[in-house]
């Protein structure tokens, strides 16, 4: 690394990276902000790059190097034509640089402050010259993701707080197929827009640019209470029924755009763990901590609460209905799984227990889709399936699937113990086709199974952060979760079947970085201009969707025959996320 | 701040990040109770392994960690007697105010000066990194402050010690 200032530059820097190296370097030296770096494609080994002055005037220095050349070619386009026009300059950011046959190029935004893209060219060895161009006015989504620019071409991340200008160029990129004759740059406006444009030929003729809308993956975010324990959506997704950290149950109604409470069910006296809502019958189950559970019918227009008999002398802690809704699944913090089922001689719901096996808490249940397995995580570590074949419940025996003959056992009889963790177990879940099964443990770890049987086989991916709390299959080669990192995982599998993490769904990593190098960026400016810092309060707070750990993922799936695309998450931060993946390039592939 | 002092925090910063990853949990031992398993130890398996950070021996940190709590008790410099009694007055002033402070535990877990008891529900309440930055600062903040009151003390004694031998004079 060198740093380098020389005359009339009050301050510069100069970073030297090993191609591979930038991702890394992107938040550099502490004193000085270099807020972006970018290898050119052609550049094997040695790159330049950027400068950002922090005084009056913005300029651009670029340094396309050889060790042995180090001071040769100090080139410094001063004054790149705009800056004036914007009042305010100071380059944000060199996003690029390339170079094709005799000629070379550089790139850069003129951001925070102005909504110019400045742009210097010349012959090999020749004078640099500058244009600038407007980014003209585009009303696209917020909070911009990573896109992928073929394969050699860089990529444009970009998630920042709002600014004061209405648009901003936050950053762009080269396409890498065609050198440096086509340029995207992205930007944000103040109504939360963002947007990418291209600059071909470096033209900035309207007919030559392009607009780029850039998806995200979170596609609505309410916030319905400050704390949420867990959701469930209706089988329409008309409606949430969510707990709000209490012993109520609040359910939601989307009214002409607006989610409206309609209705509060008061009956349990402890807090809520589990609330699931029947697909096929529109029945709610909640099981709660102070042992009981109640099944609510809408009659009418109010909820009737039926006690359900568990027949627990500790919490329950997890619930879910079977496939079919005939049956559901509570896991208790008495060591135990009850199954309960409706007996209509009777009239009321019969709870049956499996009393042995867990040595600890259940933390979590997963029904197989053939509604007669289930799967449990315990916080002993392990995950078990037992079969609850219940007789005149689940009439007749089911067809055989993957899972072979455990559909032969009786009530209660554990099919397999997956001993793989050593620390807690939460969230399993089955695949769609209930082949194989998932779950995380608390050491970092996610845990998928395949042919869950007699003789099932295991992989365990490590996780570099935090842990996950539940995970959830959108097919049966992609798999998200969620936990502690605020931010949800893709975990994917390829063609052999190995599965790896992808990356985080709402890019955290690099926009935390972003903005904390731009914050130090902004007090800078907020010192030199006198003006009151702007954005900088949450210069630490994690800048993704969700702010706290993220408890609870539930699938939306529209219809049996469509493909799982999107899902809801829900936090301690007391936000509901929507997801959507259809939008993410690169994970279509998988669903 | 020397740069030993800063890896140390550091250290610890780092470990809490990790450590507090908690979560509600019901007791399962007593019925419809609900406490800090870091303290009650019923069930051995709700447990993690405790970590100890030292920077010297008499500079040291113990987080422990449960599924639903995680305890931090910290050991406090005392070169001499004066910063003993100074720390101890110093810190039994604020274990009384524990309630002002939230995360603070009323008494020190043994063999150390000062414990702190995080439970899910500030999780829940306040942001994970502001929590950490609060116990980190209060490490920061707490040699500095020892420091200064033994200045003050030693200014303070000296002034006395004058004035009381002016009337030999």
């Amino acid at each position: 690394m060198h740093h380098i200032s020389p005359k009339n530059t009050p301050i510069i820097s100069i970073k030297i990276l090993q191609s591979g190296e930038a991702s890394k370097l992107r938040y550099t030296t502490p004193c000085i902000p270099v807020s972006n770096l970018y290898p050119p494609p052609d550049y094997p080994k040695l790159v330049i790059l950027a400068a950002i002055l922090l005084h009056h005037l913005p300029s651009l220095s670029v340094k396309p190097l050889q060790p042995e050349m180090f001071m040769d070619e100090y080139i410094r386009s001063r004054s790149v034509a705009g800056h004036r026009r914007c009042g305010r300059g100071a380059l944000w950011g060199c996003c690029g640089r390339g170079a094709k046959g005799d000629r070379e190029i550089v790139a850069t935004t003129m951001a925070p402050w102005g909504c110019d893209a400045g742009i210097a060219v010349r012959k090999r060895g020749g004078e640099w010259s500058t244009e600038t161009y407007r980014i003209k006015q585009l009303a696209v989504k917020p909070k911009c993701v990573r896109r992928r620019w073929r394969k050699s071409g860089m990529a444009v991340v970009r998630r920042r707080w709002r600014l004061r200008w209405r648009w901003s160029v936050d950053d762009g990129g080269f396409d890498g197929d065609e050198g440096f004759e086509r340029i995207l740059f992205s930007f944000e406006g103040e109504d939360d827009d963002g947007g990418g444009r291209v600059m071909r030929n470096g033209q900035a003729d309207e007919e030559w640019s392009e607009e780029i809308k850039i998806e995200m993956a979170a596609i609505a975010v309410h916030q319905f209470a400050d704390c949420i324990t867990c959701h469930s959506w209706s089988a329409d997704h008309s409606m949430i029924a969510l707990c709000p950290n209490n012993n109520e149950v609040h359910i939601y109604k989307l009214v002409e755009g607006n989610w409206e409470r309609i209705h509060v069910l008061q009956k349990h006296d402890q807090i809520i763990a589990g609330i699931d809502w029947s697909k096929s019958s529109n029945r709610i189950v909640t099981v709660s901590h102070d042992r009981n559970s109640y099944v609510w019918n809408h009659e009418g227009s109010v909820w009737v609460p039926t006690l359900v008999i568990l027949r627990l002398n500790r919490a329950a802690l997890c619930v879910q209905w079977s496939p079919k809704g005939n049956k559901f699944a509570v896991g208790s913090g008495a060591k135990t799984v009850c199954i309960c089922y409706y007996e209509q001689e009777n009239n009321w719901w019969v709870s049956k227990l499996i009393r042995k096996r867990h040595d600890s808490s259940v933390t979590s249940v997963a029904w197989h889709p053939n509604n007669v397995l289930i799967a449990t995580t315990s916080t002993d570590g392990k995950c078990r399936v037992f079969s609850t074949f219940i007789k005149g419940v689940d009439a007749g025996k089911p067809k055989k699937s993957g899972s072979g003959s455990s559909l032969d056992a009786k009530f209660g009889e554990q099919i397999v113990q997956l001993d793989l963790s050593m620390c807690w177990a939460f969230g399993v879940k089955w695949s769609p086709s209930g082949n194989s099964l998932a779950y995380v443990g608390h050491n970092s770890m996610i845990y998928f199974v395949d042919e869950v049987g007699p003789s099932p086989s295991a992989q365990s991916v490590v996780l570099r952060d935090l842990p996950l709390r539940d995970v959830m299959f959108v097919s049966e080669k992609l798999v998200i979760g969620v936990g502690y990192d605020c931010n949800p995982m893709v975990f994917a599998a390829d063609r052999t079947g190995l599965w790896s993490f992808i990356r985080f769904l709402d890019e955290k990593k690099a926009a935390s970085s972003s903005a904390r190098y731009g914050s130090q960026l902004t007090e800078a400016f907020g010192k030199f201009y006198g003006s009151s810092k702007q954005g900088t309060s949450n210069d630490k707070s994690r800048a993704g969707v969700h702010d706290n750990c993220i408890n609870c993922i539930v699938p939306l799936k529209k219809s049996e025959s469509t493909k799982l695309s999107s899902f809801s998450t829900s936090g301690l931060d007391g936000r509901v996320v929507v997801w959507d993946l259809k939008n993410q390039e690169d994970l279509v592939e998988y669903l | 701040m020397a740069s030993s002092l800063r890896l140390y925090l550091t250290c610890i910063r780092n470990t809490l990040e990790a450590a507090m990853c908690l979560q509600n949990f019901p007791c399962q031992e007593v019925e419809r109770h609900n406490k800090p398993e870091v303290e009650m130890k019923t069930s051995p398996e709700l447990l993690l392994n405790p970590v100890l950070i030292c920077r010297n021996e008499a500079e040291k940190c113990l987080i422990e960690t449960s599924i639903n709590s995680l305890r931090i008790s910290l050991k406090v410099k005392q070169a001499d007697e004066l910063e003993n009694i100074l720390t101890k007055k110093f810190l039994r002033f604020l274990s009384m105010r524990a309630e002002a402070f939230q995360v603070l535990r009323r008494k020190p877990v043994q063999g150390y000066d000062i414990s702190f008891l995080i439970t899910n529900y500030h999780c829940e309440e306040m942001q994970k990194y502001k929590l950490i930055d609060f116990i980190v600062q209060f490490m920061e903040d707490i040699d500095k402050e020892i420091s200064e009151l033994k200045l003050s003390m030693n200014t303070r004694g000296r002034l006395v010690a004058t004035e009381f031998l002016k009337q030999f004079i």
